[in-house]
């Protein structure tokens, strides 16, 4: 019945293709950049684990969103790029977000600071960026959101195969807190805007929302290795956020390492309504709780909650209560929490004293 | 005749498949690429949750082609939105030759109309899946991509003969290739709720695994 219902194909050939390639094209969601970056991560943690011992290291190689490549300079589309198998080093790579196939030109030099130069006199310096350099150990990956002239603020990408634990999850969300919303100035524009009006603590209604994409974006550039899901169903309700890991040898072989529930805790809501003491431990009791249900019910490793602080004054360790620690510790979730500073002048006096 | 509107819709159709193709690096692109692109897309709209532009295509050794789509193809170069290099011939069996080219998008010329396009909900939509349709495909050689309907699971099926009209959409709902790409959703190893972007992709990934002897 199955195998008539799909013509020639049949499910046996198909359950192979899923082992091999599930996770490509769920990050369909993220923002292009990112995606870029992710996508040009995995090709190289591909090329490392086949490779690694023999590829050329003597020179670095860029690749830049922009898979039109360059009109004036002809070249030949690679479509295997995204599997790894093709060197990269000692070239200037056009790819799409998915950076599953490229065209590349060759620099005028293998220089480093030549090469950084060339992309800017072809006009591209302001073009997303990811940098690779394995003439150093362990090959270094630095990606450049706003292009390389901006080349100051690289963001580094791991692509060694390490183990995802709650100490690397964390460092992940303490790098967007402090980019994006550690204050309101740090925010990002636009959509990313937790605050419905920071000066008086007024939480956007879409707070968590906003949170949960901005945490699977950087997980999804901070864990290349892994698939990043959101609102996965279970019998306990949907998942926030769901790591998933592949066996790097045996892709049919996998593990579950997080489920990670969002919590934003509001000192007000968009309306200015209070939220009581009580209700926030309540909140987080609930998080825990949600956390500890989904790794059960999705057999995960691990339970995580994730609390971004909105309310108007830091309660520190404190921000859950004895109760709630002890819940968490019984159920074995591990907690992680940001505070929000509702303005610059706050954090510089959180920092430095009044 | 051709109807007005459904030229209109096909012209629409055809600048964001453009679009797509050259934000995946796939273009330019030869125009029999083109018609196979097309019909991949209509295939699989619904796993998008859209219905195809043709329901029905006539299965030929050489691959789909539409003679509509083609028109306005033609049309779009003539009004600069489309663009088109490397013109040449191709033999076309029994001394008789074809007319080939590439296309490409006039990205400064239609931005315009592609943004004012894409601000439409439905048609924001198709973008959507169109640009995630080639990102997939863009993972195969231009030779894999210009033999993928030997191995799509609706064009490849035997029971439709060279020369028959296949019916995927129009009179019946039988569409192998949009129930195998649910099918293969189905199966990833993790039981994950997976959505249609990561369905095409893996749709991809197993013609291209198909077309080289399941490897």
């Amino acid at each position: 019945m199955a195998g008539a219902k799909l013509g020639p194909w049949h499910g046996a050939e198909l359950r192979k293709t899923a082992d091999a390639f599930s996770g490509d094209g769920s990050d369909n969601d993220l923002p292009e950049e990112v995606r870029f970056a992710r996508g040009v991560g995995r090709l190289l943690l591909k090329r490392i684990r086949s490779v690694g011992a023999t590829m050329r290291r003597d020179a670095i190689s860029v690749f830049l969103l922009h898979p039109d490549g360059i009109a004036s300079v002809p070249a030949k589309r690679e479509p295997m790029l995204g599997d790894g198998g093709v060197e990269v080093a000692g070239r200037i790579w056009f790819v799409s977000e998915t950076a599953q196939s490229g065209k590349s030109i060759e620099p005028p030099s293998i220089d480093a600071g030549a090469v950084f130069d060339h992309v800017a006199e072809l006009g591209l310096g302001a073009v997303p960026a990811v940098a690779f350099n394995p003439t150093v150990e362990p090959p270094t990956l630095r990606y450049y959101p706003r292009g390389l002239n901006d080349h100051h603020n690289p963001e580094v990408i791991e692509i060694n195969d390490i183990e995802v634990t709650a100490e690397r999850i964390e460092t992940i969300i303490e790098r967007l807190w402090e980019a994006c919303f550690i204050t309101p100035d740090a925010q990002i524009s636009g959509g990313s805007d937790v605050w419905a009006d920071a000066s008086q603590h007024w939480a956007a209604s879409n707070a968590e929302a906003v949170v949960q994409a901005h945490i699977k974006a950087a997980l999804a550039i901070g864990l290349v290795d892994c698939t990043i899901r959101d609102e996965q169903p279970t019998v306990a309700g949907r998942v926030d956020i769901e790591i998933e890991r592949k066996d790097p040898v045996d892709p049919s072989k996998w593990s579950r390492p997080f489920e990670i529930e969002v919590k934003v805790l509001r000192h007000a809501g968009r309306t200015g309504r209070k939220t009581s003491a009580k209700l926030i431990q309540w909140w987080i009791k609930r998080g825990i709780r949600q956390a500890a249900a989904y790794r059960d019910a999705r057999n995960a490793e691990n339970g995580m909650l994730c609390c971004f602080d909105m309310r108007n004054s830091d309660h520190g360790d404190d921000y859950a209560d004895n109760d709630n620690k002890a819940f968490a510790a019984t159920h074995n979730v591990t907690m992680v929490r940001k505070f929000l500073y509702n303005d610059a002048e706050a954090l510089r006096v959180a920092r430095y004293g009044s | 005749m051709l109807n007005p509107l459904e030229s209109v819709r096909r012209k629409v159709r055809l600048l964001i498949l453009l679009s797509a193709a050259r934000n995946a690096g796939l273009v330019p692109l030869p125009a029999s690429r083109l018609h196979i692109l097309a019909y991949l897309a209509d295939v699989l709209s619904p796993v998008w949750n859209l219905d195809p532009y043709d329901g029905k295509v006539l299965k030929r050794p050489d691959g789909p082609f539409f003679p509509e789509l083609q028109h306005d193809l033609d049309r779009l170069v003539g009004t600069g939105m489309a663009t088109v290099t490397d013109v040449g011939h191709v033999s076309i069996g029994q001394e008789r030759l074809q007319v080939s080219s590439s296309y490409s998008i006039n990205a400064d010329l239609s931005s315009d109309v592609l943004q004012y396009i894409e601000a439409t909900p439905d048609e924001a939509v198709a973008a959507e899946f169109l640009r995630e349709l080639m990102l997939a495909i863009s993972a195969m050689s231009d030779e894999d991509i210009d033999r993928a309907f030997l191995q799509d699971a609706t064009y490849s099926n035997k029971r439709a003969g060279s020369g028959t009209v296949i019916d995927f959409a129009e009179w019946t709902d039988t569409n192998f290739s949009a129930l195998a790409a649910d099918r293969i959703g189905q199966l990833v190893p993790t039981n994950a709720e997976v959505g249609p972007s990561e369905k095409v992709h893996l749709y991809f990934r197993h013609l291209q695994r198909r077309l080289h002897g399941g490897r």
